[in-house]
């Protein structure tokens, strides 16, 4: 790998890209600090600006790093990090946007159990240690920052104080640590068997790096969801609200599949190959898993749950055949990217038949495009995006992976059915929700409908310049 | 030698623990017993630091002692004043069946560590924090009570710490960022604990 180091972007002035990203880890700690104030519209505004603010800057980011690689102290920025922090600005920012609808609508109706205040410190500290975990070279680090996305998202997911969101929240706590606490076993191996954790200078041996990838892979995979570890997800996800979902589902899996693509390319370098092909069909299995559960939901958030699941079991096949070749990785990052806006979309779109409808049942929801302005539309499009229906973009990045796995035996078939299955299932019930029978038409609030709306045009708009880069012939 | 002889008594006494924490129905009793092992976890860094003059290891045999020994305790038993009848016992004793799957678990982590130590040139130091890390996983899956599950927990990430110690330790920043992430874990788990129903859950938004 040649890589560069490079502290700042010429041009543009002269912004030092070490300070861009503290700036990153400091705005949302600063909104934090300001969310905790009594003042209710200073920590929406504080929360705003700085979401908005880190948005920009990741891209400002992402731009530089596409040319040369971040190294500097603790802080190593790739292609791949630099995709992820942009992803949890991204959706960060709409997070944030769609929790000032959503948080002052359900409290009118009920005590919750954590006050609004706490809710967005909350909130930010969330993409905060995210960010954290993603741009972090020391592995153990990383595993610092994910073990504390455990803990503040647990805590945002009781906000409506169900007993389903409690017991849910409660699964997810015990199963995710259990899960990291074998990650840091892979890491204090991995420590031992190359003196260091910074996944960049380390080697190991062949049969070393197996057994520090494999416990990787239970470890980290628990966070991405990876079957059978992934017993925590439906439920977390199904029950927080929608805006922590969004996180959730958009940005906290991939941050999770990041740390155990670093262990995975130590273990390739090492020529671990066994590892290649565990990880493949774990995450192949995963999918067809996910896309088996998804058929018989009967709950609008549990359904997207699935699909996250799904997707991040073809994520982590990408992963695994970026070994074989270095396009998957970039088809991967692709399909995130993708997944997340349109996720994010359907979770708010979830969100507002909650509010509007006053259902969590799909079996309930009748005719949502005729009865509503945008969330109808937002969710039928949304669908089909994390679906990998053209014209979205990660028809092409499914297409890339479903490719490059024909060199691995019986892959192919795995991965063809899972896609195809969730495909049906997802957008069946989708379609269930956006036509058929009448209903009178939901007023929502133009906030409600303008976010997933938003989400649904910015990947969509992804999905326009990446045809018109491969058309171009821009892209590989 | 003398100093390594202590050590090893020591961890025996670190498995121990464990083994009593899964004979024990009663929570209370339950949480003295994992600080008790996190102090002879800290008694083992501190006979190592003396001997190998490695300041990282007393400050994180102090470190453990604050932390996993007092803070970590005293925030749980808070809980337990707090909450009702279930906070306290455990639903049904399951005793006897536990304590043999424990050593069962113990003498298949032996074989399998061994089995892996052989194959990758590893030392022996390695079997004990293994053990204690399936016997972590097995407080968490088999016991019922929020707070017992918290402490299995605790049980997995001391023998984190101790297969830290045992082959070479991670550096210093990284341990405290863990306890950190422990100690905020263990409050955050114990404020869902208080929120938290027991018995047969029929939540038909968590089906399928």
């Amino acid at each position: 790998m040649g890589m560069i180091t490079v502290t700042s972007i010429s041009g543009v002035g002269t912004i030092d890209l070490t300070t861009l990203v503290y700036t990153l880890l400091a705005l949302p700690t600063i909104a934090a600090a300001i969310s905790i104030l009594p003042n209710p519209r200073a920590r929406e505004v504080a929360s705003l600006i700085s979401s908005a603010t880190c948005l920009a800057l990741s891209i400002a980011l992402f731009h530089s790093v596409l040319t040369c690689t971040l190294q500097s102290g603790w802080i190593y920025v790739d292609l791949p990090a630099a995709v992820i922090v942009f992803l949890i600005q991204a959706i960060y920012f709409l997070s944030v946007l769609y929790s000032i609808y959503f948080v002052n609508e359900i409290w009118k109706e009920r005590p919750l159990f954590l006050r609004r205040r706490h809710y967005y410190a909350l909130i930010n500290l969330f993409a905060m240690s995210m960010t954290f975990a993603a741009v972090s070279r020391n592995l153990g680090l990383m595993w610092v920052g994910l073990e504390a996305t455990t803990i503040v998202s647990a805590l945002l997911i009781v906000l409506e104080r169900s007993k389903a969101s409690v017991e849910a929240a409660w699964r997810y706590i015990i199963v995710a640590s259990a899960g990291l606490g074998v990650a840091l076993l892979s890491l204090v191996m991995f420590h031992a068997f190359s003196g260091t954790v910074d996944w960049t200078r380390a080697e190991m041996s062949a049969k070393a790096a197996t057994l520090v990838a494999v416990l990787a892979l239970v470890g980290f995979g628990t966070k991405v969801g990876i079957f059978p570890m992934h017993t925590w997800l439906p439920d977390a996800h199904g029950t927080a609200p929608p805006a922590v979902s969004a996180m959730l589902s958009a940005t906290l899996l991939p941050v999770a599949l990041l740390a155990y693509l670093r262990v995975f390319e130590v273990a390739v370098a090492a020529g671990a190959l066994k590892v290649v092909y565990i990880t493949c069909f774990a995450g192949a299995v995963t999918a067809l898993v996910a896309a088996i559960l998804a058929v018989p939901q009967r709950i609008v958030k549990r359904l997207f749950a699935y699909s996250s699941m799904d997707v991040m079991g073809i994520a982590m096949t990408g992963v695994g055949l970026s070994a074989i070749s270095p396009v998957a990785l970039k088809a991967t990052l692709l399909l995130l990217i993708i997944h997340a806006f349109s996720k994010s979309a359907l979770f708010f779109t979830g969100g507002n038949v909650i509010t509007g409808l006053k259902t969590h049942e799909i079996e309930d929801v009748k005719a949502l495009l005729s009865r509503t302005k945008l969330t109808g539309l937002s969710m039928l499009l949304s669908a089909l995006a994390v679906t990998g229906a053209p014209p979205f973009a990660s028809f092409i990045a499914e297409l890339v992976i479903v490719a490059v796995s024909l060199s691995v035996p019986y892959l192919t078939a795995l991965l063809l059915s899972a896609i195809l299955l969730s495909f049906l299932a997802v957008n069946y019930h989708v379609t269930r929700m956006c036509f058929g029978g009448k209903g009178e038409s939901v007023s929502l609030s133009a906030l409600s409908e303008l976010v997933p709306a938003l989400a649904c045009l910015t990947s969509l708009a992804i999905s326009l310049v990446v045809w018109i880069a491969l058309a171009g012939g821009v892209l590989p | 030698m003398m100093a390594f002889a202590i050590t090893e008594l020591l961890g025996v006494v670190v498995l121990l623990t464990a083994f009593e924490m899964l004979a024990q129905s009663f929570v209370r009793p339950m949480i003295n017993t994992v600080a008790l092992q996190s102090i002879a976890l800290a008694a083992i860094m501190l006979i190592l630091g003396v001997v190998k003059h490695s300041y990282d290891l007393i400050l994180l045999s102090a470190l453990t002692v604050a932390v996993r020994g007092i803070a970590i305790p005293e925030v749980m038993k808070k809980d337990i004043k707090r909450s009702g009848i279930w906070v306290y016992r455990e639903v049904e004793t399951r005793v006897p069946a536990l304590v043999i799957i424990g050593l069962l678990l113990s003498i298949l982590g032996y074989v399998i560590y061994q089995d892996i130590a052989e194959t990758l040139h590893m030392g022996a130091e390695g079997a004990l924090p293994f053990i204690l890390f399936l016997l972590g996983f097995l407080l968490i899956i088999a016991k019922k009570n929020a707070l017992a599950q918290m402490t299995g927990y605790i049980v997995e990430e001391n023998a984190l710490l101790y297969a830290g110690i045992s082959f070479s330790h991670m550096p210093l920043i990284l341990e405290a960022g863990v306890f950190l992430d422990l100690l905020a874990l263990v409050l955050a788990g114990v404020i869902l604990a208080a929120e938290k129903d027991y018995g047969v859950l029929e939540l038909e938004e968590l089906v399928g």
